[in-house]
């Protein structure tokens, strides 16, 4: 058991170490991005805005404009891992701020779509293959088909029109009602009132996925042979089924979410944009339109640097659900 | 080639994703003599719902939607072919590089590759098109240039297993130099991953330059569909029709290259599983 237990750590470490040239790689893309841009590197350093010229002079300062390639590299490093991402004209606040406040309200949003995707995902999938080629097989394979081909955003405006405006039964705007002041739990249900439409929305793709790879991991593993021997065992066809198929065929589902997470993070901003929900997305198209490069840069960091986790995670959590995997 | 149909065509929903992309294609082609109006020509009826002269009716400047979404096929069309293009070729360069010379040269290539893989490419493309600007070439460059990381690690794996083969080796043996026996001997060999993930990937840049313009990064010069859901997002309390049509386009081209993608993996790959599984 200790000795198990140990070779999880020593494979964590592992992990980690091969995260950090991915790290160092996302700031030397940054930086390099800085210093291709058209015009001025300070350009993108502050954005489009009249900055007087001793901010100038600052900024040039800190990053070191005037000094070889490599010392700016290596103070561009010094400054992210102090937090100090530069300063956004826009939000007059620290860029590394502005980001970290909208967080949590991207991460609810996934959440809430990633917990019923991956659910009803797997449900589905799973009827599928037990009834393959049946009618409600050729349903959910439709249905995934259209889920995988559907531009999010396009899908959200749609929902929008038909359940927040024709038919209101949901908020088709912001996290929370604005004119009332609600606490407790009448605030956290109103916000979950405000979630369902964008959460639904940003599931559905991934409901897709889960459905189709679920049904395909499920009919390869019901075909290997120690479900054959589970059968001649004498292993009634129920526990056959939950016990050694279930468990088993889930497992990939952890590194297709995991590995799925900067896609599910891109339909996030774009759904955010849709139903004006107030986390990375809607930051980004504000961004965007004030050319506040600065916050766009800021957060293709934060945005990497979350990926590079959650990736982390997931190596991690497979190989607990899979030892198998640590020896490789 | 023959064969490659037969196999093909059994497949039902590959059969419907061709035709669609078909269509799709010729409507681009014909666009200038199908639209009843300039896409970009205001005109002095806005927000007309679909009637008999704006058969999708018109957006806020008075715009007729028909023309947009006609014009839009070109710039979709354009943008999958020319980026999926751009990756597939930086893809085999890499991928061949990477297959044929192996050693240092692989797991350096191979570490960039995965680099690019893991990193959320859709906010790379987006800092990238909103730095350097954002003309459709721009962002057919840009999409393309982040793309190929799928492409160089299936021709990779092709080349490895091919590199050790007896008429590789023979070949060697006569003389001929790598870049002849990677063009002739290996490359031809590896066609078919290749293809299958290049249908795929107009598919998936599609969707990203839509995801693009509907942020705010679309060339203002061009009527692309993202650019009209763009413009649509402030209006649709007033104008359903404004959205409607134009995602209905994005939706069925992008299906329609899912279908054929898929289609091509069933009829050239027959030992390999569905994508979802690889």
């Amino acid at each position: 058991m200790a000795r198990e237990s140990g070779s999880i750590w020593r494979y964590t470490c592992r992990r980690m170490a091969h995260a950090v040239p991915l790290v160092l790689g996302v700031v030397v893309v940054n930086f390099t991005l800085i210093h291709l841009a058209p015009g001025d590197p300070i350009l993108a350093l502050i954005g489009e805005f009249q900055a007087s010229p001793e901010f100038v002079q600052g900024v040039r300062q800190q990053f070191g404009l005037d000094r070889p390639l490599a010392v700016q590299l290596g103070l561009y490093l010094l400054n992210l891992l102090r937090g100090d991402f530069g300063f956004s004209f826009a939000f007059k606040q620290p860029v590394l701020e502005v980001i970290l406040d909208r967080v949590p309200a991207t991460l609810l949003l996934m959440g809430a779509a990633l917990l019923y995707a991956t659910l009803c995902g797997a449900l589905f999938g799973v009827i599928s293959s037990r009834r393959q080629y049946s009618h409600t097989d050729n349903f959910f394979t439709l249905v995934s088909l259209v889920g995988y081909s559907m531009p999010v955003f396009w899908l959200g405006q749609i929902f929008l029109i038909l359940f927040g405006l024709t038919l209101p039964i949901f908020p088709a705007q912001g996290m929370e009602s604005l004119r009332e002041s609600y606490t407790g739990l009448a605030r956290g249900l109103d916000i979950l009132h405000h979630l369902v439409l964008p959460a639904f929305t940003l599931g559905l793709g991934y409901l897709a996925v889960d459905v189709r790879f679920t049904r395909a991991s499920m009919i390869e593993v019901m075909s290997q042979d120690y479900i054959r021997t589970a059968r001649a065992k004498g292993v009634s066809e129920q526990a056959v089924f939950y016990k050694h198929a279930l468990r088993n065929a889930l497992i990939p589902l952890v590194t297709i979410t995991g590995l799925n997470f900067g896609f599910l993070l891109a339909g996030a901003v774009l759904t955010e944009t849709v139903f004006a929900w107030p986390g990375l997305g809607r930051l980004m198209y504000d961004s965007i339109y004030a050319r506040d490069y600065p916050v766009l840069m800021g957060m293709f960091v934060v945005i990497s640097m979350m990926v590079i986790v959650v990736n982390l995670i997931t190596d991690i959590v497979y190989s607990v659900l899979d030892p198998r995997i640590r020896i490789g | 080639m023959r064969q490659f149909w037969n196999k093909y065509s059994r497949n039902r929903p590959a059969v419907v994703g061709l035709g669609i992309v078909f269509c799709f294609v010729a409507l681009g082609l014909l666009a200038p003599w199908l639209a009843p109006f300039k896409a970009l020509d205001t005109g002095p009826h806005s927000f007309r719902p679909p009637d008999a002269t704006y058969r999708l009716g018109t957006d806020d400047l008075g715009r007729d939607i028909l023309s947009g979404v006609l014009a839009g096929t070109r710039v979709s069309v354009a943008v999958g072919l020319l980026a999926a293009l751009t990756s597939t070729l930086i893809g085999v360069v890499i991928g061949a590089a990477a297959g044929y010379y192996g050693r240092t040269l692989d797991d350096f290539l191979m570490r960039v590759t995965e680099f690019f893989l893991v990193i959320p490419r859709f906010f790379l493309v987006l800092v990238m098109v909103a730095l350097f600007g954002n003309s459709l070439w721009h962002v057919i460059l840009v999409i393309g240039i982040l793309s190929w990381p799928v492409t160089a690690r299936l021709v990779r794996v092709e080349c490895l297993a091919l590199r050790e083969k007896e008429f590789v080796e023979s070949s060697r043996a006569v003389g001929a130099s790598d870049l002849r026996i990677i063009l002739r001997h290996i490359l031809p060999n590896a066609v078919a991953p290749i293809v299958v993930s290049g249908s795929l990937q107009i598919a998936r840049a599609i969707l990203m330059e839509a995801g693009l313009s509907f942020l705010g990064l679309g060339d203002p010069n061009q009527t692309s569909w993202g650019v009209m859901l763009y413009n649509a997002q402030r209006f649709l309390r007033q104008a359903w029709w404004t959205a409607a049509f134009p995602g209905l386009a994005i939706f069925f081209i992008v299906m329609g290259f899912n279908l054929v993608g898929d289609g091509l993996n069933d009829a050239l790959n027959p030992r390999q599983k569905g994508r979802e599984l690889q």
